[in-house]
């Protein structure tokens, strides 16, 4: 196990969550090393989105603590933890649906601005300078998925690859330190995929974040991976280099079962 | 006379408790709140009621008819108002549920006219007496039937298959469709069912309080709903124990407080579960899936 | 020059215009069913009754009042139950809606079940029209704004708004306060024209009667709440020669509520449309409300 230390912008202790009787996740000690690409995988129930939901504040946890940017988040709601710096995705894209694309790449600015009924009623030049601002920023993310075109669109008319990068978008555009994606490529074809991961390295080399993803797409999580953790029911069973993990025996067995 | 009260309580409350277990039974399995099962009831009072004093059937008879009707019904309020919006969110069907409560208690009232209809005795007017309250008939009948339907209705969710089914139905619509259970069957039976539990409370309250009017649901029908909640909405044996409290709160509040407000008595306890204990005395908090 | 009648049913439809504009921001953009809306124009109609009545406050004082003690009462009951998802909010209001109705029914100061009469007949054409403007004007740039674009999200996905960094508790608060504020304020241009209020006319059909508004026009659109508000306001005005259709009005409600969630649950003229596509009466409408930055619906 590796000790936490600076360099880790997001890590954890001991921490666990069950439902009920049923241990989703336990003694989870993640480590995230700031400016990297991480990716986490692990079979089908393993507890990756879990996990993701006890990060981004959706489920308290049940034992341990998290520390993000070397400040104990554990307990926090999912909207400070956004504000502190973290963002994701969903598995199941949550898009709203019947707003604009450009007004739900705004919702992700929402947290970086401050305007309140006051401002809204009487509209002065600050708020409206924030507004613009606001949007600037937005229409710079959308560019950067290359979705400039479709702001006026609903969300909901988008096809699914657009939705996706939708998804990333809004993200985005809460300017986070952490990026949490889960399963970005699920659903792609091949030409697709491949253009994901371009658009996540360009998230790491341009604008400096940092990723955890989940992916199941092997070829997209080992070709842009630096660190690859495992989980399988609820433990985290391995983690290193993409060629590490290839070749790790519990991560074979966990994947493919005892007999093969 | 804390003992009376405490009795009337009980029978109060065994009513509510039977439209609770109407809601709490609907909403298991399709996440709704039935907004027209308080007319529901409304209807089985005055089925009791027509078949008593129009055509002279028993009232034994009268009351199985009532429960089988109030059940016809509220599987075509399901079938017309419910069944169409099952693939739309959640605030169009409650709309339309709202709308459909609203609509059958108008129409009654239209029917019917606004004045009380009273229903006429069908025991002798006998009273017992015991050391510590006195009983009538009427009240013994009530408690009795509401016993019986609760202990039928638990035999028949826990034992039967059907009742297995509808379990796994509120457990998981999809597993359970794929296990080859008819969903839009057993989303019928559990209308069928708990609006016949429903028409059934009509009866009774029909014969404990002696009147009828086509706007008696509105507020048995909150308070059945009040029961659900504070029993845990969705959990079976919560609606009783929901109902039988309510009851009992409600009698206490208006012999010891204000007999003025005695109908915000169950709405006051309504915003206080909410604020303290959202998911009911033996309901399970919900988790929300992400 | 107008009759008295018509003066009397423009009132009315300005009035219901401005419950259910507020309750449509309430419902239609922030996705919360709220089905005692009543009871905010209750409150504020007693309130602002009341003040005139004994302390002889201005009109637009009392108006004031009115609408600032229903936002109070909003506020009260709003932070703890919206804190629940979805149903009980609905449950939650409508047991508010009667605790309302019952208390002012057994108190001496509102007259009991007699009602509240000699309130001095202040709404005038006038007052009223500017009542709605305002109300639409701030409505409807509440609704641009971030905060309503944070209402909007928590309509079509709270967790994931929540996720997004959307404080959802604290921004359906606030709309249920804005929403409870207008409703006061009906409620008290309702008290200073029929100079007669009591607690029944506050009751369950009332909320009824203002979410039908909202449905039938179109949840989520300005336009339609003003579209519903007439149509239920002066049908039955204009269906009179038929018959008292006083009778048929409820069963009406329940059929339309049922019938347009089945059939059109957007309202008459909501339309789907893509963001880019909002009708021109909207775009004039919106740049008459002050609104500068495109066009978009919720």
């Amino acid at each position: 196990m590796v000790e936490p230390a600076k360099k880790h912008i997001l890590y954890t202790n001991n921490l666990g969550r069950n439902f009920g009787g049923l241990t989703a996740l336990a003694n989870i000690d993640l480590r995230i090393k700031q400016g990297t690409i991480m990716g986490l995988i692990g079979p089908n129930g393993a507890g990756k989105t879990t996990l993701f939901n006890v990060l981004t504040g959706h489920y308290p946890p049940s034992t341990g603590q998290i520390y993000f940017k070397s400040e104990e988040i554990s307990n926090q709601k999912p909207y400070v933890i956004t504000s502190k710096g973290i963002a994701r995705t969903f598995q199941n894209i949550r898009l709203f649906n019947q707003m604009s694309v450009l007004d739900n790449v705004l919702i992700g600015r929402h947290c970086r601005t401050a305007s309140g009924l006051i401002g809204a009623l009487l509209r002065w030049p600050a708020i409206k300078q924030e507004e613009e601002q606001a949007r600037k920023y937005a229409l710079d993310m959308l560019s950067f998925v290359n979705l400039e075109e479709k702001k006026n669109e609903w969300a909901a008319n988008l096809a699914y690859g657009e939705q996706r990068r939708l998804e990333i978008a809004r993200a985005l555009a809460s300017d986070p330190d952490l990026l949490l994606l889960d399963e970005p490529a699920a659903g792609m074809n091949p030409q697709e995929s491949v253009d994901l991961m371009t658009l996540i390295s360009r998230i790491r080399e341009e604008m400096k974040k940092t990723v955890l993803l989940i992916e199941h797409d092997m070829k997209v999580v080992m070709g842009i991976s630096e660190w690859i953790a495992v989980l399988d029911y609820g433990q985290m069973i391995a983690e290193g280099e993409p060629h590490e993990i290839r070749h790790n025996k519990e991560v074979i067995r966990a994947y493919l079962g005892d007999t093969a | 006379m804390f003992v009376q009260q405490l009795m009337n309580g009980v029978i109060l409350g065994s009513t509510y408790a039977l439209i609770a277990l109407g809601y709490t039974m609907v909403y298991g399995i399709i996440e709704l709140i039935n907004f027209a099962h308080g007319e529901i009831y409304m209807f089985g009072a005055f089925v009791g009621l027509l078949l008593v004093t129009v055509l002279d059937i028993p009232f034994f008879l009268a009351f199985l008819l009532a429960m089988a009707l109030g059940s016809l019904l509220g599987v075509t309020v399901e079938y017309l108002a419910y069944r169409p919006l099952r693939r739309s969110s959640r605030l169009s069907a409650l709309i339309s549920a709202i709308g459909a409560s609203f609509f059958l208690s108008n129409l009654a009232l239209l029917i019917m006219g606004s004045q009380p209809f009273s229903f006429p005795n069908p025991f002798e007017a006998k009273i017992y007496h015991t050391p510590l309250f006195i009983i009538s008939r009427v009240e013994i009948t009530v408690l009795l039937s509401s016993l019986i339907l609760m202990i039928a209705l638990t035999f028949f969710v826990q034992r039967t298959k059907i009742g297995k089914a509808m379990r796994a139905t509120a457990q998981d619509k999809d597993t359970a469709s794929l296990m080859g259970i008819n969903i839009d069957r057993i989303i019928t039976i559990t209308f069928a069912v708990g609006s016949a539990l429903g028409a059934a409370a009509g009866v009774m309250v029909g014969i404990y309080f002696r009147t009828v009017t086509p706007t008696m649901g509105f507020m048995p029908g909150l308070k059945g709903f009040v029961a659900a909640v504070l029993g845990g909405i969705g959990n079976i044996p919560g609606a009783m124990l929901g109902g039988i409290l309510l009851g009992i709160a409600e009698v206490m509040g208006a012999a010891y407080i204000s007999s003025q407000y005695r109908d915000a008595v169950a709405f006051a306890l309504l915003i206080i579960i909410l604020l303290f204990k959202p998911a009911g005395l033996l309901g399970r908090p919900a988790q929300e899936k992400v | 020059m107008l009759s008295p009648y018509y003066i009397q049913l423009v009132i009315l439809v300005g009035i219901n215009t401005i419950m259910a504009s507020s309750l449509n921001l309430i419902i239609g953009y922030t996705g919360q069913l709220s089905i005692g809306h009543a009871a905010f124009m209750s409150i504020g109609a007693y309130a602002s009754a009341l003040v005139t009545v004994h302390f002889n406050f201005p009109f637009i004082a009392s108006l004031l009042f009115g609408a600032l003690v229903a936002t109070l009462f909003g506020l009260l009951i709003g932070a703890p139950t919206l804190k629940l998802k979805g149903d009980y909010l609905a449950i939650a209001t409508l047991g508010f809606c009667e605790i309302v109705r019952i208390v002012f029914l057994n108190l001496d100061i509102t007259g009991g079940s007699v009602g509240l009469r000699g309130i001095p007949k202040k709404t005038t054409l006038l007052t009223v029209v500017v009542a709605v403007l305002i109300t639409i004007f701030v409505l409807n740039r509440i609704i641009n704004s971030r905060i309503g674009r944070a209402l909007i999200a928590i309509r079509e996905d709270e967790t994931a708004a929540e996720s997004m960094g959307i404080n959802t508790t604290y921004y359906k608060v606030i709309c249920f306060g804005v929403g409870a504020f207008f409703g006061g304020l009906g409620g008290g241009l309702f008290a200073h024209f029929f100079r007669f209020i009591q607690p029944n006319s506050f009751g369950f059909m009332c909320s009824i009667e203002h979410l039908c508004m909202v449905v039938l026009g179109g949840m989520g659109s300005m336009w339609g709440a003003f579209i519903g508000a007439t149509a239920i306001t002066a049908i039955p005005e204009l269906l009179r020669f038929l018959g008292d259709f006083a009778d048929y009005r409820m069963v009406i409600y329940g059929a339309i509520l049922v019938i347009m969630m089945r059939v059109r649950p957007q309202g008459i003229i909501g339309q789907r449309l893509s963001a880019d596509q909002v009708s021109i009466g909207e775009k004039l409408f919106n740049r008459w409300a002050g609104m500068g930055t495109g066009g978009k619906r919720g």
